[in-house]
């Protein structure tokens, strides 16, 4: 966790950013704006990717917790279209992979749809579109992932 | 892997007709064919080195073991110069010797293919040709073409081309053509999304290939004489992995328009499509020699596995054991590439062996010679995708991109004229 994260919690809303804290372990980009009196406003920007594990296209409950944050923004702007974008990490063949990162776009489409969101499309990369290009673990773990756009 | 071959064992049932077919070169020779390819003497010294290309060539082919220059006992300009003992002690029983003289605008470019199983050397092939110094890499290619089935009695791929896609930039995708050796890379079409699996016409007129738009992904055509690009197929989802029949009538490719990925079979004359697939996700299709049955990959039963149906979609059967991917047939009907673990392999029908090709990393999208010799497949370097070449018996293997890049994708044209 960044340090500016703790200092934030140390100087407002405690509670309720712990609870944010704990769902943007993979991406922890915060936005803030620093006020002229110094008075630090945090405005989260939130998590919109989701993770997953080899092989795998269910969502753990951090990614649930992410996509819940979603769902409550969402309710709040119901006119709008939401892309959900699949991918995959390098192993297997890319083809292949377009139907395992379209099953990834389409957990999290049917796991917003059953909270109420509409308006959904999805579209899968497979491995078209890595994020991390090196072989490791921690590489394929980023690069197995659902992006939600809106 | 007992298991694999278990499963593999019914491919021999399959692929009855295969028995029908002679092929001599392949496994019978089990030593590459030792030749030496001369330097061409030159008037000029910035010409491209047209005795490296053509060794370079026979090299490939994983047939044919060129000499090391360095080696050789003599440099004859003619066959009368040849002193054939010096030749047969390096155990080399065929030499190419050649000339290349200048012309008012371009070069007149000949050679002599010779045997030295006599004292007085045999010239058994001649040709010349007129030749730009731009047109020095084809004409080299010509060549070796020429010598290859004077020798082998198989039709050469030297003049072929390759198609593939070069992803340059985060989000630069660019479809190139260039000879199958790598050079003379032209870009036919780039986008800013991904574009994915290109294939060529059995005319080698068209080449199809997938383009990404922010919604979907698009099957489209390019016509290389109009340079004209139509739509093929433009649901929602993916428009992919497409592939001709043999005798360009059809287009089998992958779609998920309906959700899953389902395999299409579009008559180009009449616009009819006919879905083949229902079960699971079905992708990489390709014909077989005959080009009755498509064999591909399907995870209709859990994890991905090759499949055979007839071209109607009849008899759809499950040919492989788990994880196999990519499959595709030679054209003699004796070998299935395909990629298992991320490793380019060879399933033998006829004793129903799967050989290992590679041991390089993240192997992916193999396509064949046409005349079977070779396989261009795409594997990882360090944080970049280059194409690699392997005779299909095993012998060679060589890396022909060497720009920056991730290259994948390759398909190999039809024979060219």
């Amino acid at each position: 966790m960044p340090k500016f994260n703790k200092k934030l919690i140390f100087i407002a809303l405690p509670t309720m950013l712990l609870a944010a804290c704990s769902s943007f372990k993979h991406k922890p980009q915060m936005n803030t704006e620093m006020k002229s009196d110094n008075k630090i406003v945090p405005t989260p920007a939130l998590n919109n990717t989701v993770h997953f594990a080899f092989d795998s296209f269910s969502l753990n409950d951090e990614a649930k917790a992410i996509l819940d944050a979603q769902v409550e923004r969402l309710k709040t702007m119901p006119d709008v279209n939401v892309v959900i974008a699949g991918h995959t990490d390098e192993r297997g063949t890319p083809e292949y992979n377009i139907a395992l990162g379209q099953r990834r776009a389409d957990a999290v489409k049917n796991y917003l749809m059953e909270k109420g969101i509409k308006n959904i499309s999805t579209i899968s990369y497979g491995e078209e579109q890595l994020m991390a290009l090196g072989h490791t673990e921690a590489d394929n773990a980023q690069n197995r992932r659902a992006v939600l756009e809106y | 892997m007992k298991n694999i071959i278990k499963i593999f064992f019914l491919f021999i049932t399959v692929f009855v007709y295969a028995k029908d077919v002679e092929i001599t070169v392949d496994e019978g020779v089990s030593v590459s064919q030792p030749i030496a390819i001369l330097p061409f003497n030159a008037n000029s010294a910035d010409l491209p080195d047209i005795a490296q290309i053509i060794a370079d060539d026979l090299q490939n082919s994983g047939l044919f073991a060129p000499l090391n220059r360095s080696k050789f006992p003599e440099k004859p300009k003619t066959a009368k110069e040849v002193h054939t003992n010096l030749w047969t002690n390096l155990g080399s029983d065929l030499i190419v010797i050649g000339q290349i003289v200048k012309q008012n605008k371009d070069f007149k470019i000949s050679f002599q293919l010779l045997d030295t199983l006599n004292r007085s050397a045999k010239v058994t092939l001649t040709a010349s040709f007129n030749s730009t110094k731009d047109e020095f890499r084809a004409t080299a290619h010509k060549i070796s073409n020429l010598i290859f089935t004077q020798i082998t009695k198989i039709k050469g791929v030297f003049n072929t081309k390759i198609a593939y896609i070069l992803q340059d930039a985060p989000n630069s995708y660019k479809l190139q053509i260039a000879d199958y050796d790598g050079h003379n890379a032209q870009t036919i079409t780039q986008s800013t999304e991904p574009l994915m699996s290109p294939a060529f016409s059995p005319d080698g007129k068209n080449l199809v290939y997938t383009r990404f738009t922010k919604r979907n992904s698009v099957l489209l055509n390019y016509n290389f004489a109009t340079k004209q690009t139509t739509i093929l197929a433009n649901s929602a989802g993916h428009n992919g992995s497409a592939v001709f029949s043999s005798d360009g009538k059809f287009l089998v490719f992958a779609s998920s328009r309906d959700g899953a990925l389902n395999l299409y079979l579009l008559n180009l004359k009449t616009s009819e499509l006919t879905q083949l697939t229902k079960l699971g996700n079905n992708t990489e299709p390709s014909f077989s020699p005959d080009n009755q049955s498509i064999v591909f990959t399907s995870d209709r039963n859990g994890a991905p596995a090759i499949f055979m149906m007839n071209k109607d979609g009849s008899n759809q059967k499950r040919i492989s054991s788990s994880n196999f991917f990519s499959a595709k047939i030679t054209k003699d009907g004796k070998n299935i590439i395909m990629i298992s673990q991320d490793r380019l392999v060879k399933f033998k029908t006829q004793t129903a062996k799967l050989e290992i090709l590679t041991s390089t990393f993240l192997d992916e999208t193999p396509t064949i010679a046409p005349n079977d010799t070779m396989i261009i497949y795409s594997s990882t370097k360090g944080e970049q995708k280059v194409l690699q070449l392997i005779s299909s018996n095993g012998r060679f293997k060589t890396t022909i991109t060497s720009t920056k890049g991730n290259f994948k994708f390759t398909a190999w044209s039809p024979f060219l004229n």
